[in-house]
């Protein structure tokens, strides 16, 4: 098992090697650069041109690529063009927020996604499946960014319940941070939610048909424990698989949910550094949610393992 | 001096006892229309009555404002909200006063000397950095050179030949030739020459630290969250002033801090303005305007004129590069339609790169050949030109909503006179880069602000008379024009120069002005003592508790 993950390792680092190089040559081709935006709006062709050699952006591709590898190779992501920081103190400025958000979400996903899914299984075509499935459809159908502002208007601006935005830091008040991070991590997790419901309950309508569970019904367990102790265990091996496909959609969603809420985030400082072309912002960005998309299929199928006795990995 | 605008011939700067005779003696401009000018700028302060209210002390004021900023460096930036927040920072030691003149800020006064070559500020005593440094000519002789290494607009200063501190309280400035709009570039407000303290002036372009003589210091920024700013205790006012004037005079900075919440998505802004969590949005789309107006806790204010909608137009690239097919694309455009895209109806018609009422104004001088909306005329036009379908391509910025719904409607607009056109929208970057190209665009609709508000008719026609004209052809009668508006000794032939500078640029269509447009701020009830003007000033305003 320590070769296959060190393996896995070893590949994993060639992926975010080439993913970084990649995007580095596409964001080249992309017309464009952040000499217009630190000019501003105003600004003459003379007066970008004159930005665009203070910052370094006349050097040619090739050369501006090696800087970048060589301090990567350093360890160092480079400075900020736009935003008076290094990247790494960007990065670790903004982590925290999406980290925070992704782990509400994704705990609400989990508990409310399955939890919806085994309940409309166990109660399978009764008025509660009914329910269970038309709430999965409706999250997996609406607009999240349409239910955030819905979500605004209405439990923001006329409760009053929650703040319309902005982002309170947990060393600062933890109360106050899970109060504004509720709504967004609602719009967030209801499209997952809606899935893996629907992926819930398919799998337990399989595995509830299964020898082992009409064995463990006929040995006279009690009905709950039949479905917690036996039947769930199984129904999670495929649903670890959406999982780590949620985490994934779940990290890209944060863009506009962070945009809507004005939460100081990575979706928004990867988007923002894009449209606003700040290079390194963008490449310390990609390789930092690489790393992750690559580190979460690792622990994906690390979980298989752990899961499923049946499956091994060789070294 | 005032050399293009101003309000009347006694200026506030008049009152001011260090003024030179040579200073004096330039002022000749002849204001045709000082009554409208009055009253437009009246309109523009007459907002809220509250200065004769007594001030509180304390609480923070929380400013939505739609972007952040790209850069804290003062001088290396033409940015709106950078300007807006730089403003609280930093100052220069001349700015401009609520007539838009040339005044003292952290300057006692200023002569010229007889020669006209040599103009010499005395600074004014006890001015503080927000570092506790005192501020000195060796600062000020710093910074100066700053601006003129490595400022976005060191072109105002390109004409400083030396800058000198023969004292620890003045500083020199030498020019090349004489300059009669010198004091102009030097006291703009658009990229102020701030003073920065020496060791920060030496540093290159977005390298400082954020350390002003404002009357607000930077206290803590979070890019896309918020920039905060904090009272700084020391600040040195201007008691020569009674109150604010402008952008300089007796600044008091009631409020303890200013928090400037960076909230991109427009509904996002509203429903952080409906539910009191911010006091004053800086900017709302003016199609929220009305049910916001419903809302009794909260004011509208509307800045009209805020900015200029305008369309560039690639004279290098063929069709463009004939005058019958520009002059068709001129007669085929309804301006009324465009503008009202763009802006939701909060705009005005106006065929100049200035502003009604401004003493540089036009009249009517020119608006002939504006908003003709005659498509029997640009369909013959196009005949005689020979036009035979070639691709007309229109590239705009999506950033911006506006531009983005200027260039649809023009584009259905030039179709329907059978001009067949490609409409290519792309982030702002990008319809920067791209249109730097002498080729792969034709028409691109851009907006400019600060410069016409100034009332300066060379910075409104700057992209065209520049080393690389942002149209791509260098127009010899104009850049003629445009030397004369800069250098002739007599404000009256400066200004009969600029008056033929926009006859060549609408004959010739080097360029399509398109309309004025508005810039609706919402403000909630608890702020006092705010009047409105070109952009947000939040010294001598207060909250009500």
């Amino acid at each position: 098992m320590t070769g296959y993950i060190l393996h896995r390792l070893a590949s994993a680092i060639l992926v975010v090697f080439l993913v970084t190089i990649i995007s580095f040559s596409v964001m080249s081709l992309v017309p464009g650069d952040p000499a217009s935006v630190v000019a501003g709006a105003n600004a003459t062709p003379d007066e970008i041109a004159a930005i665009r050699i203070q910052l370094g952006l006349h050097l040619p591709y090739h050369e501006r690529l090696l800087n970048w590898v060589a301090g990567l190779l350093q360890g160092d992501l480079g400075r900020s063009i736009l935003l008076q920081r290094t990247v790494a103190e960007a990065v670790a400025e903004r982590l925290p927020v999406t980290i925070a958000l992704s782990i509400y979400a994704m705990a609400l996903t989990l508990v409310l996604g399955v939890g919806l899914g085994v309940f409309a299984a166990v109660r399978q075509n009764s008025w509660v499946d009914q329910l269970c499935m038309t709430v999965a459809l409706l999250g997996v159908s609406l607009p999240n960014v349409w239910l955030a502002i819905l979500f605004v208007m209405f439990f923001s601006v006329y409760l009053g319940w929650f703040p319309t935005g902005g982002y309170v830091p947990f060393d600062q008040s933890i109360s106050g941070a899970l109060v504004a991070l509720t709504l967004p991590a609602i719009a967030l997790s209801l499209t997952q939610i809606g899935l893996l419901a629907r992926m819930a309950r398919s799998s337990m309508l399989e595995v509830l048909r299964q020898d082992y569970v009409q064995t463990a019904r006929a040995k006279g367990l009690p009905r709950w424990s039949v479905i917690g102790k036996h039947a769930l265990k199984n129904v999670m091996i495929p649903l670890v698989t959406v999982f780590g496909i949620i985490l994934s959609l779940s990290l890209s969603g944060t863009v506009v949910i962070e945009t809507v809420f004005s939460l100081p985030g990575m979706g928004r400082l990867i988007v923002n550094a894009i449209q606003r072309r700040d290079y390194p912002v963008i490449q310390g960005g990609l390789l930092l949610t690489a790393s992750a998309l690559v580190l979460v299929n690792l622990a994906v199928d690390l979980l298989y393992a752990w899961l499923d006795p049946r499956v091994r990995y060789a070294d | 001096m005032k050399p293009w605008a101003g309000l009347s011939d006694k200026g506030l700067v008049d009152s001011l006892s260090d003024k030179s005779a040579a200073t004096k003696g330039n002022d000749t401009m002849i204001l045709r229309t000082g009554a409208t000018v009055a009253a437009v700028l009246l309109a523009t302060v007459a907002f809220a009555p509250a200065e004769a209210q007594i001030p509180q002390k304390g609480g923070t004021l929380t400013i939505g404002v739609p972007n952040g900023i790209p850069t804290f460096d003062v001088m290396a930036s033409t940015d709106d909200t950078g300007r807006v927040i730089h403003l609280h920072m930093y100052e220069p030691l001349i700015g401009r006063n609520e007539k838009l003149e040339a005044a003292p800020m952290l300057a006692e006064s200023w002569t010229v000397s007889a020669d006209g070559l040599t103009y010499t500020f005395k600074i004014r005593k006890g001015v503080v950095f927000h570092n506790g440094k005192v501020l000195t000519s060796a600062d000020a002789k710093a910074s100066i050179e700053r601006y003129m290494r490595m400022s976005v607009r060191r072109r105002y200063l390109e004409d400083v030949a030396e800058v000198s501190a023969p004292d620890a309280d003045t500083v020199a400035l030498k020019l090349k030739q004489v300059r009669p709009l010198f004091m102009n570039n030097f006291s703009q407000p658009e990229v102020i020459v701030a003073m920065l303290p020496s060791e920060e002036a030496a540093k290159d372009a977005n390298k400082i630290e954020s350390i002003g003589t404002g009357p607000y210091k930077l206290q803590e920024y979070k890019p896309d969250s918020h920039v905060r700013l904090v009272r700084h205790d020391r600040y040195a006012a201007d008691t020569r002033s009674a109150g604010r004037d402008g952008y300089v005079g007796n600044k008091q900075s009631h409020i303890d801090t200013l928090n400037f919440r960076i909230i991109p998505e427009s509904s996002a802004m509203i429903a952080a303005l409906e539910a009191g969590e911010i006091d004053m949005a800086e900017w709302v789309p003016d199609k929220s305007v009305p049910t916001l107006k419903k809302n009794p806790k909260l004011t509208h204010v509307n800045i009209m004129p805020a900015g200029m909608q305008s369309l560039s137009v690639n004279i290098a690239q063929p069709p463009m590069d004939k005058l019958l097919v520009r002059r068709a694309v001129q007669a085929a455009l309804d301006i009324d339609e465009i503008m009202d895209a763009a802006r939701d109806g909060n705009y005005q018609l106006n065929h100049s790169v200035q502003y009604p009422g401004y003493a540089t104004y036009p009249g009517d001088r020119g608006k002939e050949s504006y908003n003709k909306k005659d498509q029997a005329l640009a369909k013959k036009l196009l005949a005689e030109a020979g036009y035979k379908g070639e691709p007309v391509i229109i590239i705009s910025a999506v950033t911006f909503d506006w531009h983005a719904a200027t260039a649809l409607v023009i584009a259905e607009q030039l179709k329907a006179v059978g001009m067949k056109v490609e409409l290519k929208s792309m982030d702002w970057p990008a319809v920067v880069a791209l249109r730097s190209r002498m080729d792969g665009w034709h028409l691109n609709p851009g907006f400019f602000g600060t410069g016409p508000w100034l009332g300066d008719p060379l910075i409104s026609i700057a992209s065209l008379i520049g080393p690389t004209p942002g149209n791509n052809f260098k127009d010899g009668p104009l850049y003629d024009y445009a030397r004369d508006m800069e250098n002739l000794p007599t404000a009256e032939g400066r200004l009969q120069a600029w008056f033929k500078a926009q006859d060549r640029i609408i004959d010739q269509v080097l360029m399509i002005k398109l309309g004025d447009m508005g810039h609706s701020q919402m403000l909630s009830n608890r702020i006092q003592g705010f009047t409105k003007f070109r952009t947000a000033r939040l010294w001598n305003v207060w909250l009500q508790n």
